[in-house]
């Protein structure tokens, strides 16, 4: 589940684009506030300051005529006027006793001449004794007293808190806001995008007269869908010209040929078996036979190749398709003292042309026949997974290299040691035009010995979405 | 039987009708799409070859037009293009049959045969009959001189394949197409693989073999030699 989600992820570059753009915004955001943060709270501390200097110097006044045994009793009245639980005051005698103050002191006495400094002691809260710490200002007044002044924050704490409170609330807002914002954005974005998948998947399918829809909003994507329409466009006039060319070049070059082998027959009907010249005649036939067979192959690819027979696919069973083609090459193998079988063959439903499948099929078949040598096995079979049906074939005759694996499906290649076996190098590049056609994979594996030859085609369910995000 | 050949190719018209009167049989050679509208309507034929691509009217055109007037002269389309799209559109418009070029003459003479000749309707009689071999299509039973042939499901296909068309040269692809039902040559001997295999099974120890070779076109079941 979350495996599916990373990947779905991973593969949309919108999303991840407005998630690293969410990401990076809240994080300008929250730097922002650092900074703002940081310079109040500096405010708030000069704030105390004045204040506490304010209350200091307000004593220190009040003492000033006065006689120096006073003092204490006067500074107590100042104390008790004040009553504010915010501000700290205490009165130490020269000799550091305690004399007053609304706390009982401070943790430790404190040492040096600092005047700022901070200063811990023992208060009673609702929840019992707590260990607070203030801004404390230390005056020295005549006759050794040491008056401290201070300030528990407290106050500076209260706004600060609320200040965070309003700005996590507004950061939850923004995050939310950004979060619906890019999802917006991200859905239009994607169901443009989509459209023009569709309409090239379509065209790839072989439907040529697919276009993007365009809405005429003049936009961006307006513009780019126009330019592939106009592209499309080509393309489907340039498949046109191929189909048309090749229709020709079927008419008009097959045509003196076949002439050229029509004249051929008749010679050979009006000579005597005996006559030298039927051999050579009889041969010229076969030689006119294969250029037009190898003409025919070489069309039929590349009509296959074009997408045009895409139009007569429909649903069928692969493993009928699979036992046919067992069906008429069982013979065939038998008579060469082969081993042929077929192996777990699974039903699987596809979209295919079943006359293309049976000739893609056919011609592996037989490709193996005539390599595997007498005594070999012939193995096929048909195995469904989840959302793909491989069809198998194997043999145990000599394999390919992994050097010729990627030039066998090339136009006329015949494997090197192989050069005696009939055939014009055709065969398995109409078996990759096949599978390409219905969007099957092609694999060539070792079988120890031999060639294993696995054709993959995606399930009938699994085809119709085959090439959504 | 009496040919119209449709074909505007004066050397395949040629070694069509040449072939054609060698073998015994009428034709007429007709070069244009409306003449050869004309005469189809106009007299009587056994059977048709129709070329595709003609001047002035197509093949596909005659052959519809000829259908909606009710007209039933089996036809055999004949056409240089190969794909099954136009194999499927030339029998959707009533083809009865589909020859792609080049061919041998031999393969559209087996064709033009099992056109003309109706073949033996298995539903009317459950029991098809050549010599002392028979063939019983309800129970798949096949006997010869009393004596039971087993045959796989292929074999009997095969088999009901001749019967119904005893006596006619069946080509290689003619018997694929009606047997396997798949469109394409098979390029290797498979074919005749299938025939020796059925020839042993109902052939050998008997006094007289059925299925005969015949050199170049196909095979064909018959009791005469």
């Amino acid at each position: 589940m979350f495996f599916a989600a990373l990947n779905k992820f991973s593969k949309n570059a919108t999303l991840r684009f407005s998630v690293f753009y969410i990401l990076l915004f809240t994080s300008s955001v929250i730097v922002i506030f650092f900074f703002m943060a940081i310079s109040i709270n500096r405010y708030l501390q000069n704030d105390d300051r004045k204040r506490i200097e304010m209350e200091t110097k307000s004593i220190t006044e009040s003492i000033f005529d006065s006689d120096s045994e006073m003092w204490p009793d006067i500074i107590k009245r100042n104390f008790d006027r004040i009553g504010d639980n915010k501000m700290i005051y205490v009165l130490f005698d020269h000799d550091r006793s305690f004399i007053d103050g609304n706390i009982n002191g401070f943790l430790s006495y404190p040492s040096g001449s600092k005047t700022w400094r901070k200063l811990s002691f023992i208060g009673n809260s609702e929840t019992g004794k707590k260990i607070n710490t203030v801004l404390v200002k230390q005056s020295s007044l005549p006759g050794g007293y040491e008056l401290f002044v201070g300030n528990t924050f407290q106050e500076r704490k209260v706004i600060l808190k609320t200040i965070m409170a309003q700005f996590i609330g507004g950061l939850m807002f923004t995050i939310v806001l950004a979060i619906v914002g890019s999802a917006i954005m991200t859905g239009s974005i994607i169901r443009r995008l989509e459209t023009i998948n569709e309409a090239s998947h379509e065209f790839m399918t072989g439907n040529f007269s697919a276009r993007i829809p365009v809405d005429q909003t003049g936009d961006e994507y307006d513009r780019l869908s126009m330019n592939l329409n106009l592209m499309l466009d080509q393309i489907e006039s340039l498949m046109r010209e191929v189909k048309w060319m090749s229709e020709n070049i079927a008419h008009e070059l097959r045509t003196p040929l076949m002439h050229l082998r029509t004249r051929l027959e008749s010679m050979l009907e009006s000579t005597s078996q005996n006559d030298p010249q039927y051999k050579i005649i009889h041969q010229a036939i076969t030689d006119s036979n294969n250029l037009l067979d190898i003409f025919a192959a070489l069309l039929r690819i590349s009509q296959i190749n074009s997408g045009i027979s895409k139009t007569h696919m429909t649903e069928i069973n692969l493993s009928d398709v699979l036992c046919d083609a067992f069906d008429l090459y069982e013979p065939l193998a038998s008579d060469k003292n082969q081993i042929i079988k077929l192996a777990n063959v699974d039903t699987a439903r596809v979209t295919a042309d079943r006359h293309l499948l049976f000739q893609a099929f056919s011609n592996i078949i037989d490709n193996a026949i005539k390599y595997t040598p007498e005594g070999g096995t012939i193995r096929l079979s048909l195995s469904v997974n989840r959302e793909k049906a491989a069809v198998t074939i194997t043999d145990t005759g000599p394999g390919i290299s992994r050097k010729e694996k990627m030039r066998v499906f090339k136009r006329f290649y015949r494997q090197q040691k192989n050069n005696s076996a009939s055939g014009y190098g055709l065969g398995l590049t109409l078996v990759e035009a096949v599978a390409n056609l219905h969007n099957a994979g092609i694999k060539l594996e070792d079988n120890n010995p031999g060639l294993q030859f696995i054709l993959e085609f995606h399930l009938s369910s699994e085809h119709s979405n085959m090439f959504t995000i | 039987m009496r040919v119209l050949i449709v074909e505007d190719d004066k050397v395949v018209a040629e070694y069509i009708s040449k072939g054609l009167k060698e073998s015994g049989h009428v034709y007429r050679h007709i070069s244009d799409g409306r003449d050869a509208l004309f005469t189809a309507i106009t007299e009587t034929f056994d059977v048709i070859v129709l070329d595709r691509m003609l001047p002035s009217l197509d093949g596909l055109s005659i052959l519809q037009t000829l259908r909606a007037s009710d007209n039933t002269t089996p036809i055999l389309i004949l056409s240089a293009l190969s794909e099954i799209d136009d194999r499927v559109k030339g029998l959707k418009a009533g083809g009865d049959d589909y020859l792609v070029k080049p061919f041998a003459f031999s393969e559209l003479l087996a064709r033009l045969e099992v056109l003309v000749r109706r073949p033996l309707n298995a539903s009317v009689e459950n029991v098809l009959r050549i010599a002392d071999l028979e063939m019983d299509t309800l129970t798949r039973r096949v006997t010869r001189e009393n004596k039971t042939i087993d045959l796989q499901p292929r074999e009997f296909q095969l088999l009901a394949f001749f019967m119904q068309h005893q006596d006619q040269v069946l080509t290689r692809t003619m018997l694929f197409e009606h047997v396997w039902d798949y469109h394409f040559d098979p390029t290797s001997n498979v074919i005749d693989v299938h025939i020796s295999r059925l020839r042993q099974k109902i052939d050998k120890g008997f006094s007289k073999a059925l299925l005969h070779t015949i050199r170049g076109a196909g095979y064909v079941l018959r009791s005469s030699e």
